[in-house]
């Protein structure tokens, strides 16, 4: 059974965001930029699948610029077999991201796509449900655990009320939640074979999809900044603000 | 990608425990066995025997890594397939000793401990006296060593010995002895006055009988075993000072982002920011002096100068970086709640280490002398 993982080169997590001065995005020029960590949690589970015996291939997709290439890279080295880049200088959205995917899915045949759940930058949340949509294929979103067996998979889901277990048929698109794993570290063995493995060159042309941007994007602002705490002396203190100062009591 | 792995790694595993291993003298061992679960233990191990023959470059990035979140740790690395001793082993060793001793280390199941320092002889090599005599198909050791990084966890010391009367160090070489061998003796902890928990000892050896095909460097071979140093130079010694000034001015800038005094953030004053600012100068002067000599020293370019300059400049630097770093967090960088003290007396003694400042700073002039540099 072949897994498909799908992989978004983002801002690192631990970098400050700044807006563009012109507000129309934010600054990625000389920004550390790392592999979403949900979809670092994606790239876990497919090997901890192919360890298992259930998966016999784990292959990672990015869509976006060459420097994708770099977190493919990444991918590989935590223990993908290969990699395909759709590359393209274009701004993608999610809508032209899950058309490539299928294209792609369309070539690769899997029985399991493995989506992050949403990618830190965009927050959009979007990808993976509308590749099911597209796809036709079951979808399980905000994985916290997974196990497949005689054809299904059975997904525990982070919901609102607390944890939901569904059972779906293959292939499935599958979107993970923070809990599902824990990715392990790249070792440096795994780096050195990572350069070795066979990363694939696909454009949108050639996939035949249409990547313009159907939404446009107003005006990119900084989150008005918090303004500084008080401190009170008791808790008659704190009731007497948060009733007549703040009037939520 | 090597560095992202290793900074994760270092940063989640080995910070959180640096402050207290220090203040315990204790070793943290389970750092090795985290490296060598990732596959750091044998960088410098050549393929065959299980490793990953990576070059200077790579080492000396791992080093850094290490020592931005804990000294010690880096210390210890030097006993694993990162530090000399394998690379001493690969480059020089005969078939039977690397088959002994290279795949297990590269594995990080085999601790090798480096020891050159005697009492009267530190940078002045030629002048070693612990003295090993041949009888029959052993040598009989008798002498003793100091300083020796790792001696209380080793499990095999490369030790340099005088294997032959011949004066000064025509007569000196190194021999492979193992922890246990009757005669041979790990002395009690030394407490210098940082890296308090790389389990630093004395070795003592009294008829201490050692196989004959343990010898590594034989007498008068020293000059091999320099060149091996000279990469070392850059992989070791100043890539931990260099690992350590980076923390300190990362630590030192995180809190004087948070702190206030007089009413004001403490950035807003451009005293500090000045200060801030020079020890960053100084700071990348020194990284990029060192990766020019790692570089050079992985397309087997390295000439001693480039060594020496790259280790005096990186050692001073990391010095002054450390200081500043104390002296801009005001008495916290005195406290041992804070690291700031930690690393001033971390970077301290590689100055002294492997070659003092002013041996380096002798041979710089001696090729300067000599015409073999042109400004
Ligand atoms: N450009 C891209 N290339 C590959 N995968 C992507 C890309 N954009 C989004 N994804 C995938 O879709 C998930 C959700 O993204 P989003 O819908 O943008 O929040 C991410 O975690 C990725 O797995």
């Amino acid at each position: 059974m072949k897994a498909l993982v799908s992989i978004k080169r983002v801002v690192d997590y631990n970098v400050k965001v700044r807006v563009k001065s012109d507000g129309t995005g934010v600054e990625t020029a000389n920004v550390k930029m790392s592999m979403n960590p949900f979809d670092e949690i994606a790239v876990e589970e497919a090997l901890r699948l192919r360890e298992a015996g259930t998966v016999t291939e784990v292959v990672a997709v990015s869509c976006g610029p060459l420097a994708c290439q770099e977190t493919l890279r990444t991918a590989l080295a935590l223990g993908a077999d290969r990699a395909i880049l759709v590359q393209t200088d274009e701004e993608l959205q999610p809508l032209a991201v899950s058309k490539l995917l299928k294209a792609v899915a369309d070539k690769e045949a899997p029985q399991i796509f493995i989506v992050g759940k949403q990618a830190i930058d965009d927050d959009s949340n979007q990808t993976g449900q509308m590749l099911a949509a597209l796809t036709g294929w079951s979808q399980a979103t905000f994985a916290s655990k997974l196990k497949i067996a005689d054809g299904k998979a059975e997904v525990t889901r982070e919901v609102d009320g607390g944890l939901a277990t569904i059972r779906i048929s293959l292939p499935a698109i599958i979107t993970t939640d923070l809990r599902l794993n824990e990715p392990r570290y790249v070792t440096l063995p795994n780096i050195m074979k990572a350069k070795k493995k066979p990363l694939d060159t696909l454009t949108p042309e050639a996939l035949g999809v249409d990547v313009k941007p159907r939404l446009k994007t107003l005006k990119v602002v900084e989150p008005s900044k918090r303004k500084a705490g008080a401190k009170v002396a008791d808790a008659a203190a704190l009731v007497d603000k948060l009733r007549n100062e703040a009037k939520v009591i | 990608m090597i560095r992202d792995s290793i900074r994760k790694i270092a940063q989640e595993h080995f910070k959180p425990g640096a402050a207290a291993a220090d203040r315990e003298y204790r070793p943290p061992v389970e750092n090795i066995k985290v490296l060598a679960d990732n596959g750091f233990a044998g960088v410098a191990i050549p393929e065959e025997y299980g490793g990953l023959g990576l070059g200077v470059f790579e080492l000396m990035l791992i080093m850094e890594e290490v020592s931005r979140a804990c000294a010690n740790t880096a210390m210890l690395m030097g006993g694993t397939g990162g530090g000399p001793t394998p690379r001493v082993i690969a480059a020089v060793g005969t078939d039977a000793l690397k088959k002994k001793f290279l795949p297990k280390m590269a594995k990080g199941e085999l601790f090798a401990a480096w020891s050159m320092s005697e009492p009267n002889a530190g940078s002045d090599v030629g002048n070693v006296q612990t003295k090993a005599i041949r009888d029959g198909n052993e040598y009989v050791i008798n002498g003793s060593k100091m300083w020796c990084s790792g001696a209380q966890l080793a499990d095999v010391f490369l030790v340099l010995v005088r294997l032959d009367p011949t004066p000064g160090m025509k007569g000196v070489g190194a021999i492979m002895i193992e922890r246990g061998t009757p005669g041979f003796e790990v002395g009690k902890h030394l407490d210098l006055i940082g890296l308090h928990a790389t389990g630093m000892a004395p070795l003592y050896f009294e008829d201490c009988r050692v196989p004959a095909e343990n010898v590594i460097i034989p007498a008068g071979g020293m000059r091999k075993l320099f060149e091996i140093l000279d990469d070392d130079r850059v992989v070791g010694n100043p890539s931990i000072c260099l690992g350590v000034a980076s923390a300190a001015l990362e630590d030192a800038l995180a809190y004087t982002r948070e702190r206030k005094q007089f009413g004001r953030a403490l950035t807003e004053f451009q005293g500090l920011q000045w200060k801030l600012a020079d020890m960053a100068i100084d700071l990348e002067a020194g990284r990029t002096l060192l990766y020019a000599a790692a570089r050079k020293a992985a397309a087997g370019q390295l000439t001693p100068m480039d060594a020496s300059v790259a280790k005096v400049y990186v050692n001073e630097m990391s010095q002054r970086v450390t200081n500043s770093a104390i002296q801009v967090c005001g008495a916290y960088g005195l406290s041992n709640e804070f690291p700031f003290e930690r690393y001033y007396r971390d970077v301290r003694g590689f100055a002294i280490g492997y070659g003092t400042t002013e041996i380096h700073r002798n041979s710089i002039a001696r090729e300067m002398i000599l015409g073999n540099y042109k400004p």
